[in-house]
């Protein structure tokens, strides 16, 4: 339901509403570009006047038989008028261009940001990834991103506007009858091409659609990290192949649209042949009558034209601001989003007692989408993690341990129930305070592109605190492999910002994010998964520094190598979003449940009695 | 190879030649773009000048009180000229913007498409890295080949207007020679010197506009690199999604807004913008300037001249017509084509990339097919360092691998294991040593055919977001139900089930809204479905299971012998215990072959490396017995 309110919200916004959008945020950002443009509406509409007369001047000057030095005069002072304002028209015109255009980084940055102060799941979730997707669509694109379409279509729009007025006043003069029938004559050209215009943004739907396919071949092309399957597998043809289709769906859809844009300029091809007869026969016979002057006739002829134009030019502004503001109200509705709570209430982090006691009580849910998978559902979950307690949750794939790791950090919110710490509800907390209670290493993660100390402190270089910094590095057994690559805290991470960037490798990355936990240092410690890509000694040297790791906070551990339960004080089985089985790692072997069975198909291979294939079937006494 | 910056001064000579470069290979993508879209602009630029022409023609009519009827015939069949010119000229130039829009697309992903087939070794090599770089640089001002087509197109057009105007406006050569006026050849001399001033003026804004636009693209200074990476960077999705729990959790959201919009909004950065503008609003100004010179100069000498009583009204308008657009063409041309120069220079590097010539030897031997599928290789004292590595990853290594052998390598990581397979399927090739096929160097067979003989899982394989059936079958065309089997086999058999269209799905929802997202689980087993259904002789798994829960990782091993059949399998993993499906087990250690032998064999030797790993993780499942002493022997008694 929900989904589907935001879906028209979208569409919502008028083109009007949606160029108040750009001038508020040009007024804030880049005053100059709102000067600029309203210079460029003055001077273009203005513009256009100047050239038809200057032919007439000329002509009436000649006809006159002026005195050479007043005809000198008279033309050169208008030529050099004209010839300022050309010039300042295209000069604001041009120099806005920069200006507009560098805030289109801004406002990624703005949409950027804006997608880290969502609640997490609002982030995560399809549909604003969708919108996301389109946000960058409609500020990417240079010239023909939403953003430089608006802000140009906006003032061509009223400098045509302004001019079709102007050219409509100086045609009255020539005969009121004829300007009716050049009113009509817009208006079936107006009715033209606005079908047109729909057949366009028809189109528009399927066109986004083949270029995020050849975007989709090109990407996968083009990935570095795919090199070796491709190889491999002789994926060439393959891409090549998909390739060139998604080019032929393009090529299909461009040939459509060719086919339409030629027929429409035909026909106004046509119907501008049709119009000028009717102008040049009109004015014929007004000069045979008396009333036009040669000077008059080129005027007439040429406001007869232009006046066209400028129908057209409206129209055309018109389908550009359209089209461009379908964009914009992506931007906005993005920008719109409702936002987490991260400031306000009443609960401080600093004052309950450490380590805490997270209780989970009746919690409910479930994910939106139905469509993302097998996905567990959480119904009526009881569980205290209690104060220094060292949990482990182990499950098989697709159990919700993530998604219990994520209530509880508040990643997601409860359907029902609620999260308390120390018999405080959680949302008395505001976010802010709730996320600093938690150290944790999440499965997937990168590492950002910035310096190793803001990497590890999630914080700006100069607040970094180098010495715990080390201290982290050095508990996560990291340190001594950068000192001897000579890395220090103002080196950059990654190769994205830095040629002679620091790149880790996998065990490297998770040990890295490990130190970025204990660097935090907070009361919560969760590892999900973090060892995953270890060596069996790497492996082990985690196992054996945890309980360091942990002293005197309440801990969470997942993992699926089972060895890694063994110290910790609580094992909880999740299965199909529940709590199957609960206790010490002794007392579920005991039990001979599913544990036991999974740690009996483990530990088979490890075992001393190993016999071959026989092992693994064997249970637990 | 010229892939220097944008603004060091060239010889013109060079300049010529980068344009005929990027020209020659626009005529290899469509060998007639050129030839008919001049057609269509020689036509189009016709049209105002048989305006022109008529319009003289009338206004003479009006003075000369000629009969209106013939007046109209002229201007009946003249309108009807002009129209038919519009029309030819239209319909060429629209077929022609389909044929543009497919080169624009072929062109935009030819830096990809080289990708397929560029050395493995090259692929992440600095000088690849750079010139990507260079060509995401060179293109961000751009409009990269439409770029050079549309100022190419602009000269053409610009040409043919000279022509045009030449032709139209030659009377006015004529009676311009026959004038004695002092006046007029000082207006002609103002306006010609206004011209050229002009044509200075705007090569130097439009020099110093790109100086402080590609300023940010060729400065090398930290500070202007930090902007072009704050808006990838605040642009790139990935990092958002896969970092929004740890920013929020770990507070970083100061962090990021310190990366971007302050970046983005800071001062030192927008400045070279703000000169660029003005820069860009100079040229502007001076170009609109000129134009209108010319223009309102053209009627100024023209009536000069026609008030000494040489020219008829009607000529006014045509001469002074002709002439004004005669000095902008001829401004238009001196200014457009540094800009197509401009154009074809940022094609450089992309042009660069595109004939980059692989090193690697390509051998012509055919790899025999043989139904037995007895393949033999060995390594002989291979050497690999990776390039710019400080450290070799392989040493002086030996080994051989004979048909339906099962081999596990174990080590820690950084030990080499990964860096064999790469050798193993010829990736790179080895410094030192070589690896031979049934007793021939693999360099000497062709490529494609020997990767034939592997099926391998990297530890960082990649799918893609097209139909899972492609994704196995790496092929638009596919078998169903080997697909499907293959799929079964890797234990992707329920999901498969529960997928609505099946092999069909999208992986994903990058191609496809109705993709499905997977696990890292469901990725490894789909990734080992399309090794099965390559079927080579040799099967090589990297560290397959480390995404799979502990019953998922036993189904996966208990069908090893099923997957792998009869085939040659190489089995890499950090959990040891799947070292048990092998009979023999490899221990590398920092790029060495340190130990080669059964489980037993191994974990007998106490001071091996292979004891070491195996306790680190036997450890912890092993029973206490009664006393809470540990029962510490892995070895089978």
């Amino acid at each position: 339901m929900e989904t589907q309110d935001k879906e028209q919200e979208w569409k919502h916004n008028s083109v009007i509403s949606d160029i108040w959008f750009y001038i508020r945020f040009y007024k804030k950002h880049e005053p100059f570009v709102l000067v600029f443009g309203g210079m460029e509406i003055i001077f273009g509409a203005v513009l256009p006047l100047f050239m038809i007369y200057l032919p007439k001047i000329a002509i009436d000057l000649v006809e006159r038989g002026e005195a050479p030095g007043k005809a000198f005069l008279t033309l050169g002072g208008f030529g050099l008028f004209t010839m300022l304002i050309c010039g300042a028209k295209k000069g604001v015109e041009a120099g806005k261009y920069n200006l507009y255009n560098t805030q289109r980084t801004n406002l990624i940055g703005m949409v950027f940001l804006k997608s880290l102060r969502l609640r997490y799941a609002d982030q995560e979730s399809g549909e604003n990834k969708k919108l996301h997707w389109k946000v960058y669509d409609a500020v990417w694109g240079g010239d023909w991103s939403s953003v430089s379409l608006m802000v140009q279509g906006t003032v061509d729009l009223c400098v045509n506007v302004l001019c079709f007025l102007l050219y409509s006043s100086v045609l009255v003069f020539l005969s009121v009858p004829m300007l009716a029938i050049l009113l009509a004559l817009a208006l079936f050209h107006y009715k033209m091409n606005m079908s047109h215009i729909r057949y366009e943004e028809s189109l528009r739907g399927q066109r986004a659609l083949a270029r995020k396919h050849f975007q989709c071949v090109e990407n996968a092309m083009g990935d570095v990290n795919g090199a070796k399957d491709i190889r491999i597998y002789g994926m060439k043809e393959w891409m090549t192949g998909l390739r060139d289709q998604t080019i032929g769906e393009l090529r299909k859809l461009s040939e459509q649209s060719k086919k339409k844009d030629a027929f429409y300029e035909r026909a106004g091809d046509a119907l501008a042949a049709a119009r000028n007869l009717g102008a040049y026969a009109y004015l014929l016979y007004q000069t045979q009558a008396g009333g036009v002057s040669a000077g008059e006739f080129v005027l007439y002829f040429g406001a007869i034209t232009g006046f066209s134009a400028f129908v057209n030019n409206t129209m055309s502004a018109l389908a550009t601001l359209r089209g461009a503001a379908n964009g914009t109200d992506h931007i906005r509705a993005y920008l719109d989003l409702p936002e987490e709570n991260r400031k306000e209430g009443s609960g401080r982090i600093d004052q309950i007692s450490f380590p805490p006691e997270i209780t989970f009580c009746h919690v409910g849910f479930s994910y939106q989408n139905a469509e993302e998978g097998d996905k567990p559902v959480f119904r009526d979950l009881n569980l205290t993690i209690r104060a220094g307690e060292r949990l482990a949750i182990v499950g098989v794939n697709g159990a919700g341990k993530t998604t219990l790791v994520k209530l509880l950090c508040g990643m997601i919110e409860p359907d029902e129930g609620r999260i308390l710490i120390n018999g405080i509800d959680r949302n008395e907390f505001p976010r802010e305070e709730w996320y600093r209670l938690f150290s944790i290493v999440f499965q997937e993660t990168l590492i950002l592109p910035f310096t190793v100390g803001e990497n590890l402190a999630m914080d700006r270089a100069e607040r970094v605190d180098e010495a715990r910094a080390w201290k982290a590095l050095e508990q996560a057994g990291l340190k001594q492999t950068f000192q001897k690559r000579g890395i220090h805290m103002r080196s950059y991470m990654t190769k994205t910002m830095a040629g002679d960037g620091i790149e880790l490798s996998g065990g490297q990355k998770q040990r890295f994010l490990l130190a970025r936990a204990l660097y935090k240092n907070a009361p919560v410690m969760v590892l999900d998964e973090p060892t995953a890509a270890l060596d069996p000694i790497a492996e082990s040297r985690v196992y054996d520094q945890y309980n360091q790791y942990t002293r005197g906070k309440t801990a969470v551990f997942i993992s699926h190598r089972l060895a890694s339960t063994k110290f910790s004080d609580r094992i909880i089985l999740l299965a199909d979003g529940k709590i199957a089985e609960t206790g010490t790692h002794e007392e579920l072997m005991r039990a001979g449940g599913d544990y036991a069975r999974m740690f009996e198909v483990q530990s088979s291979y490890y075992r001393k009695h190993f016999d071959g294939e026989e092992a693994v079937g064997e249970t637990e006494d | 190879m010229t892939t220097d910056d944008l603004l060091t001064k060239l010889p013109i000579r060079e300049h010529g030649r980068n344009i005929l470069k990027i020209i020659k290979y626009v005529r290899g993508l469509n060998r007639w773009y050129f030839p008919v879209v001049a057609v269509s602009l020689l036509l189009k630029t016709a049209v105002p000048y048989a305006e022109l022409m008529l319009t003289a023609y009338i206004l003479d009519g009006i003075g000369a009180h000629r009969e209106i009827g013939e007046m109209l015939a002229v201007i009946t069949g003249t309108t009807l000229a002009v129209m038919l010119l519009q029309f030819l000229s239209g319909a060429i130039w629209h077929r022609m913007e389909v044929h543009r829009e497919q080169m624009y697309y072929l062109y935009e992903c030819e830096t990809q498409t080289k990708m397929l087939d560029m050395d493995f070794s090259r692929i992440d090599s600095p000088k690849v890295k750079e010139l990507k770089d260079r060509i995401r640089k060179d293109n961000n001002w751009g409009a990269g080949i439409n770029g050079v087509l549309w100022s190419c197109n602009g000269v053409m057009e610009k040409g043919f207007q000279l022509i045009g105007a030449a032709v139209v406006g030659f009377p006015a050569a004529v009676i311009l020679l026959r004038t004695k006026t002092a006046a007029v050849w000082i207006l002609l001399a103002a306006l010609t010197a206004v011209q050229v001033v002009s044509v200075f003026l705007r090569m130097h804004f439009g020099r110093q506009r790109d100086r402080w636009r590609y300023h940010v693209a060729e400065s090398t200074g930290e500070k202007e690199e930090t902007y072009s990476f704050a808006w990838d960077f605040a642009a790139q999705e990935s990092y958002h999604y896969k970092n929004g729990k740890d920013i929020r959790i770990y507070g970083g959201y100061d962090l990021m807004a310190r990366w971007t919009t302050e970046v983005l909004r800071h001062k030192g950065f927008r400045r070279p913008m703000i000169k660029a503008s003005q820069n860009d609003a100079g040229e502007a100004f001076f170009g609109a300037a000129a134009g209108a010179a010319a223009n309102g100069g053209a009627y100024l000498i023209i009536v000069m001249i026609a008030l000494a009583g040489m020219v008829t009204v009607g000529n006014v308008v045509r001469l002074a017509g002709a002439f004004g657009r005669f000095l902008e063409a001829a401004a238009g041309v001196v200014h457009d084509v540094p800009v197509l120069a401009m154009a074809a220079r940022q094609q450089l590097s992309t042009l660069a990339l595109i004939h980059m010539e692989n090193e690697m030897y390509q051998g012509s031997l055919p790899v025999e097919k043989r139904s037995d599928g007895v393949y033999r290789i060995a390594f002989r004292n291979v050497t690999f360092r990776y390039p710019g590595a400080e450290k070799d990853a392989l040493k002086n290594f030996s080994m051989e691998l004979s048909v339906g052998e099962k081999l596990a390598i174990v080590g820690m990581n950084g030990s080499g294991k990964t860096t064999m397979i790469k050798l193993l399927c010829r990736l790179y090739d080895p410094q030192e040593g070589e690896i031979l096929l049934n007793g021939v160097d693999i360099r000497k067979f062709k490529q494609e055919e020997y990767s034939r003989l592997f099926s391998v899982v990297f530890q960082d394989f990649k799918l893609y977001p097209f139909p899972l059936a492609q994704n196995i079958a790496v092929s638009q065309d596919y078998d169903r139900e080997l697909a499907g089997k293959c799929l079964e086999d890797a234990g992707f058999g329920v999901r498969l089930a529960s997928m609505e269209k099946g092999l069909e799905t999208c992986l994903y929802k990058d191609y496809d809204d109705e993709g499905v997202e997977i696990s890292g689980g469901e990725a490894q087993k789909i990734a080992i479905a399309r090794a099965v259904y390559k079927d080579a002789p040799f099967i090589v798994l990297d560290e397959p299971t480390a995404a799979l829960d502990p019953l998922a990782e036993y189904g996966i091993y208990s069908n090893f012998d099923k997957i792998v059949g009869r085939k040659t399998a190489v089995y890499i993993s950090h959990r040891l215990s799947s070292c048990r499906f092998c009979e023999k087990i490899a221990v590398f250690h920092e790029g060495e072959l340190v130990q080669l032998g059964s489980h037993e064999e191994l974990a007998a030797d106490k001071n091996g490396k292979y004891y070491e790993l195996w306790r680190a993780q036997a450890q912890y499942y092993e029973e206490e017995d009664g006393q809470g002493r540990k029962q510490a022997s892995p070895v089978t008694s």
